[in-house]
């Protein structure tokens, strides 16, 4: 299936505990905070974004905000990798697309707070990694 | 081995719990790890092993594992 390139807009990571992952990814890859820490109570997440000096994605903390949360599982199976998100100027279309190749859809687009109520939609293939599309700014 | 048999085994590999039973009434609810990742693998997983391709509406109105075996059954059906 030949496509447009998405853009990589972050890497996704799960944590159980976000200001113990923003010391150890400031300490230990420069990277530095991007914005306020956010609570997402449809992603039932606390969410902080971190970024390098130059224009590499950035990388997304998340942590669940409580034993209910959707994440909760998710760690207990192990915090690392969470998910890949890319941007997208249309989403319905690219939702669609994903799915007609074999994906399946998680999350239909919602508004992300983290995000300033850009949609977010989620997908997952075979591969198992969850995949986050994101509205670019407008 | 038979379709419930063959569900259960899959039931085990996503939720990674070797001695797993369901059974037809097992709902979403009983197991605690089913949330909407293990959801999509699940339905993955079954896709691929019994070679069929679930509608929207069957991925997302499943309640109890009777529901999945329902679904598998109409599509087998389908194509015999």
């Amino acid at each position: 299936m030949n496509c447009q390139p998405f853009e990589l807009h972050h890497i996704g990571i799960l944590v159980p505990d976000i200001a113990k992952a923003v010391e150890s990814y400031s300490s230990r890859f420069g990277y530095r905070v991007n914005g306020e820490r956010v609570h997402d109570p449809v992603q039932t997440a606390h969410i902080q974004l971190m970024s390098l000096a130059d224009s590499s994605p950035q990388v997304e903390l998340v942590a669940p905000d409580g034993p209910r949360s959707k994440l909760a599982n998710a760690l207990k199976k192990g915090a690392g990798l969470n998910h890949l998100c890319y941007l997208t100027s249309d989403i319905e279309e690219d939702c669609r697309r994903l799915r007609e190749g074999g994906m399946l859809l998680l999350h239909a687009p919602v508004p992300a707070k983290a995000f300033s109520n850009r949609r977010i939609a989620w997908l997952m293939g075979r591969d198992g990694i969850p995949v986050e599309l994101l509205e670019y700014e407008l | 081995m038979d379709r419930v048999a063959a569900v259960q085994e899959i039931f085990r590999q996503v939720f990674d719990k070797d001695a797993m039973t369901v059974s037809p009434s097992t709902r979403r609810a009983d197991v605690s790890d089913w949330d909407s990742v293990a959801h999509v693998k699940l339905i993955l997983t079954l896709e691929d092993e019994f070679q069929v391709r679930f509608s929207e509406d069957e991925i997302s109105s499943v309640d109890t594992v009777g529901d999945l075996l329902k679904a598998i059954d109409n599509h087998v059906r389908a194509d015999t």
